[in-house]
């Protein structure tokens, strides 16, 4: 199968000026200006297949967005090679700008001051849609993405969430094979967040595009994701299914167990990480997991226990912190 | 065909764009119609007080000039270089940057539709001047002929120009500094403080081979007849050659832009 996104050995270089504070700093800098070279993304490869939906995971600064920026033909890279839909993104080809679309949720595409109905007639002639297409596709967002009533009020009068909704609009009108989605849940609320992940979902099932998305919510990596990409200090850290980052990054079970004393001392069995009247959490070795909770049903009365993987935010946690 | 689409609906909903800040608009719009006419009240008090004319030209002569220059800054003008830091900085550039378009010809016809509206302004303005202060035209059929070529090329010169100017921001990222510097060159060059035939000799001879002169003054002595044949020959070669010169500037400045650009505002 021909990949839709394959990169390697991608690396971002910027050159950063370095300045001392104090004033002398500042008139020695006239004369001397030192200069450091910062690796935004340094070597970084890996593949994605037509249809899947990767998440792109790492803390600020990582280099996620500079990676999906060389990826969508916005960056040059300073070494390494990538092609996207066999096009190398930096070349700028329209033929390449036509199967792409990149969605930043703290930028907008759409005209502020104009309702997005106005700017959607915009991309279509821009994308070239032809008239039939264009109503079709329409159509099927604005049910998708409930659109009806705000194509006709203007961007700037539209809540965060709405507006983000209308952004998705704009950005899928040509049906781009590739989509990069930076961050498109920003800010909104966990009701918003909802709608748009289903939809990205959605809109994966019907049409087999290839998403690879940041997000800061691992509520929308855990829905929408099986495999990971996670990076940091612009290195590739893992690559692979989500499961798997969760089995080799934590190798503990979260145990909830409500009793029938505020006074037990579980501090023996695990790492207690929660104690709230007689509810206590444990994080448990997972080979021990069995071994605790057949020792807690034996010596306490147990109200309830429930057994969980650690949330997915600890797990990133601790992929960072361990690195 | 396409672009020709593009260049429709863009330009429509630029003008929406525009009528929606209709008294920003308007205040933008006067201000820039007031630098001729306080040029013009300025040079026509030195002419009385002169007995009658400076520099060779009279106080109907220099209404009709000041005019003239009226139209042709107002039709040939753009505002790009003073906007594209903020566009880079705000990640402006970077969304446009993802259409399969050149950013380009969003400038273009940002700047028509601009233009267009302006006349709404610019014609009253005109015909109260001409009521008001009897300007004295010379105008002959075939002046008005090449001065529609003058102009079109004035205004392609003055945008690639301005254009290119516009990409300093990809390496400076404060570049208010040479786009001021630009402005005083304009304003002296271009003949919007005073004629360029009020000039020193000398400095007129070098200031007709300067594109400031190319895009903004040639068009307006074209129409009021203040050169010979020949020298309006000479002056659509020096057009030409500065248009050309710009174009393949233009493209050359935005192949090294677009590999400088960090994409840091978003």
């Amino acid at each position: 199968m021909v990949p839709a996104i394959e990169a390697r050995g991608l690396t971002k270089s910027f050159k950063v000026p370095v300045r001392q504070s104090g004033l002398g700093a500042a008139v020695r800098s006239l004369f001397d200006r030192k200069f450091t070279l910062v690796d935004a993304v340094k070597d970084v490869s890996f593949t994605i297949h037509p249809g899947e939906i990767v998440g792109f995971l790492g803390p600020n600064g990582a280099g996620k967005t500079t990676t999906l920026k060389m990826l969508s033909g916005l960056l040059h890279p300073t070494s390494g090679t990538a092609t996207v839909n066999g096009h190398v993104p930096w070349q700028r080809d329209n033929a390449y700008l036509r199967t792409i679309n990149m969605v930043m949720g703290n930028r907008h595409q759409l005209s502020w001051d104009l309702p997005a109905g106005d700017t959607y007639k915009l991309h279509q002639a821009i994308y070239q849609i032809p008239e039939a297409e264009f109503q079709r596709t329409l159509e099927e967002l604005t049910d998708l993405l409930d659109l009806r009533d705000l194509l006709t009020k203007p961007v700037r009068n539209l809540s965060l969430g709405e507006r983000m909704k209308c952004e998705l609009g704009a950005a899928l009108l040509h049906r781009p094979e590739v989509m990069f989605l930076d961050e498109p849940t920003l800010g909104l609320d966990v009701t918003m967040q909802h709608r748009i992940r289903d939809f990205v979902q959605s809109y994966n099932l019907r049409h087999g595009s290839t998403i690879l998305l940041t997000s800061h919510y691992m509520a929308d990596i855990a829905a929408l994701c099986e495999r990971v990409v996670v990076i940091h200090r612009g290195q590739l850290l893992f690559d692979g299914p989500l499961a798997r980052l969760v089995a080799r990054f934590a190798p503990v079970k979260r145990l909830t167990v409500e009793l029938d004393t505020a006074d037990a001392d579980l501090g023996d069995l695990g790492t207690l990480v929660g104690h709230n009247g007689f509810t206590y959490q444990l994080e448990v070795a997972k080979d021990e997991t069995t071994e605790v909770t057949s020792h807690l049903l034996a010596n306490y009365n147990l109200s309830d226990i429930a057994v969980e993987d650690l949330p997915i935010e600890r797990v990133i946690e601790q992929v960072f912190a361990t690195e | 065909m396409r672009l020709l689409r593009i260049y429709l609906l863009s330009g429509l909903l630029h003008l929406k764009e525009h009528l929606i800040y209709r008294a920003s608009l308007l205040i933008w719009l006067f201000s820039m119609l007031l630098e001729p006419v306080v040029f013009m009240m300025v040079w026509r008090a030195v002419a009385l007080a002169e007995g009658g004319s400076a520099g060779g030209h009279t106080q109907g002569t220099l209404t009709a000039y000041y005019m003239t220059m009226m139209v042709v800054n107002h039709l040939t003008f753009t505002w790009i270089m003073h906007e594209y830091a903020y566009r880079i900085r705000e990640g402006v550039l970077a969304g446009q940057l993802l259409y399969p378009l050149h950013p380009i010809h969003r400038d273009i016809t940002m700047n028509a539709t601009y233009k267009l509206l302006g006349l709404a302004l610019l014609i009253p303005a005109l015909l109260m001047l001409g009521l008001l202060l009897q300007p004295e035209f010379n105008i002959e059929p075939w002046q008005v002929l090449v001065f529609l070529p003058a102009l079109a090329l004035a205004a392609a010169t003055r945008f690639l120009m301005e254009w290119a100017l516009a990409q300093s921001a990809f390496w400076f990222i404060e570049n208010h500094s040479f786009n001021q510097a630009y402005y005083v060159a304009t304003m002296f060059f271009s003949g919007r403080v005073a004629p360029i035939s009020m000039f020193p000799d000398w400095l007129a001879s070098v200031s007709r081979y300067l594109p400031f002169w190319a895009s903004v003054a040639f068009p307006v002595e074209t129409l009021l007849g203040t050169l010979t044949p020949d020298e309006v020959v000479a002056g659509l070669v020096v057009q030409t050659a500065w248009l050309a010169s710009f174009a393949g500037f233009v493209a050359w400045i935005w192949s090294r832009a677009i590999r400088r650009f960090g994409a840091v505002g978003g």
